[in-house]
């Protein structure tokens, strides 16, 4: 299938959080369909493994902390013009409200929004991002849910989700696109921590446990040319586990 | 030469059925997935322009079979001859335009009829016969519009919209079997069916950040949603409009 439509032969990627859970299967699944990485994260050690796994060469590393505006301009003065982004890098905790810390706040705000957007924005300003380009930012199901103990992480999350939504419609005219994965439970060391070893029955799901692979595989049909027309939606990977919600 | 060392978007080894494959985004989705490694049963009433389909097809075992999916028998006979399959594409579909000061239920009915009662009696029908096997995947077409209020589209409007309130229950029946049940919603494509008047394509894709749709645009988020890429996706509806902001 030499002209696959949802090939990512002749494509620079960029992957935030490449080094684990939902980034590092993105990244590989990307290099098996063709793309050239350009992997992120803080850990260059596992961003180091992340880069063995890959399929073909000339793939790159810059490690660095989004949260710092410093990282992110060096991580964009360094990066080729891409073709698409992968914004996967995320922290997730269950804090119920009476328990919020400014210092909590701040840190999901950190991660979770203020460094994809303006590392986005950074890329935008800087010419980085090449026409016909595709963004993908990792959301989360639950923003629609709002469980109990998430209330800073499922609004931090609606809000990444609404600003990219704004963006695609900024950069239409490019021809580029910006979109959401919306996972559910993924089998991840991100919520590995969450479970802190109890709580969570992953199998409550009626399709079961998902794999950070399949969510890769929904990244990169958005990052393919078989999305061409998709832009300011939200893909939902979620095994069925909001079918019973009132969102 | 291809660097791709692993395509995990394919339909090998997988039967499709697609309803409405006589024209539009049917015909495309039934080609597309024939390119994807499918063998595919098509369905459709004008069985001359189904005909034009199955030729247009790629090579291997493909078979067309016109069926009225509004004609329980013609329902039936249908599910009799595809035999086992791996996903369905309800494809078919009729327009539905109408004021509401202007409905009757005799229009009503013919519109219900053919977007809500067809797909989920075949639906029916498959589960029943159990000729959709485990693992597979129920695709419904819906609609842009079934999300957004547009003067005169109210029986097509809710005739879509009831497929999705369906298609939430049905995935949850299906999922212990693995199978798997979404809607598409795509906005505008330039189709036989909305290709209708000259200059109103033209003047609706203004509204379109990235224009007006390709059939095959669609056919490749069926693709996705029919091939083991997606096994984790039930009970979805998934937009793909060009990124449209407002219709009117």
């Amino acid at each position: 299938m030499n002209d696959s439509p949802f090939s990512l032969e002749n494509k620079t990627i960029l992957v935030t959080g490449a080094s684990s859970g939902i980034g590092r299967a993105a990244a590989i699944l990307c290099s098996e369909m063709g793309a050239t990485l350009v992997l992120c994260g803080r850990d260059i050690e596992r961003l180091h493994a992340t880069q063995a796994a890959l399929a073909g060469s000339g793939h790159t590393i810059i490690a660095g902390d989004l949260t710092d505006p410093d990282a992110r301009h060096t991580l964009v003065d360094a990066v080729p013009v891409l073709d698409g982004c992968v914004f996967s890098a995320g922290v997730a905790a269950l804090v119920p409200m009476r328990m919020v810390s400014e210092r909590y706040m701040q840190t999901q705000f950190a991660v979770n929004y203020e460094a994809p957007v303006m590392l986005t924005q950074r890329l935008l300003s800087k010419k980085k991002i090449n026409n016909h380009a595709s963004l993908v930012y990792v959301s989360a199901r639950a923003e629609h849910i709002a469980p109990p103990a998430t209330g800073i992480y499922c609004g931090v999350k609606a809000a990444l989700t609404a600003t990219v939504r704004t963006i695609a419609l900024e950069y239409a005219k490019q021809g580029i696109r910006a979109n959401c994965v919306s996972p559910g439970y993924v089998n991840t060391p991100m919520l590995d921590k969450l479970q802190g070893g109890a709580a969570l029955n992953l199998e409550f799901a009626p399709l079961g446990v998902i794999d950070p692979g399949e969510v890769a595989n929904g990244i990169v049909y958005l990052l393919s040319p078989a999305s061409r027309w998709v832009t300011r939606s939200s893909l939902i990977i979620d095994s069925g586990l909001s079918l019973g919600a009132r969102g | 030469m291809s660097m791709i060392t692993n395509n995990p978007f394919h339909l090998r080894d997988k039967i499709i059925l697609v309803t409405g494959a006589s024209s539009g985004i049917g015909r495309e989705i039934a080609i597309q997935c024939a390119r994807m490694g499918a063998r595919l049963v098509i369905s459709g009433r004008d069985s001359t322009r189904l005909n034009e389909t199955l030729i247009a097809l790629a090579d291997g075992g493909h078979r067309a079979v016109p069926a009225d999916l509004t004609d329980q028998e013609q329902l039936n006979a249908l599910v009799d001859a595809a035999g086992p399959i791996d996903g369905v594409v309800h494809g078919a579909g009729v327009k539905g335009l109408s004021p509401v000061r202007m409905v009757s239920q005799s229009f009503l009915n013919d519109v219900f009829s053919a977007n809500f009662n067809a797909p989920v009696l075949l639906t029916q029908r498959l589960l029943y016969k159990k000729t959709l096997r485990d693992g597979g995947s129920i695709l419904f077409m819906t609609s842009l519009a079934a999300h957004t209020g547009t003067v005169g589209v109210g029986p097509y409007s809710a005739s879509k919209a009831a497929l999705i309130g369906l298609m939430r229950c049905l995935a949850l029946e299906v999922a212990k079997r693995g199978i798997r049940a979404n809607t598409l919603s795509p906005g505008l494509v330039n189709t036989p069916l909305t290709n209708i008047a000259d200059g109103w394509l033209a003047e609706q894709e203004k509204k379109y950040p990235l224009g007006i749709g390709r059939p095959e645009d669609v056919a490749y988020a069926a693709i996705y949603f029919l091939s083991d890429a997606s096994r984790k996706i039930t009970g979805t509806s998934f937009n793909l409009d060009g990124g449209i902001l407002f219709t009117d």
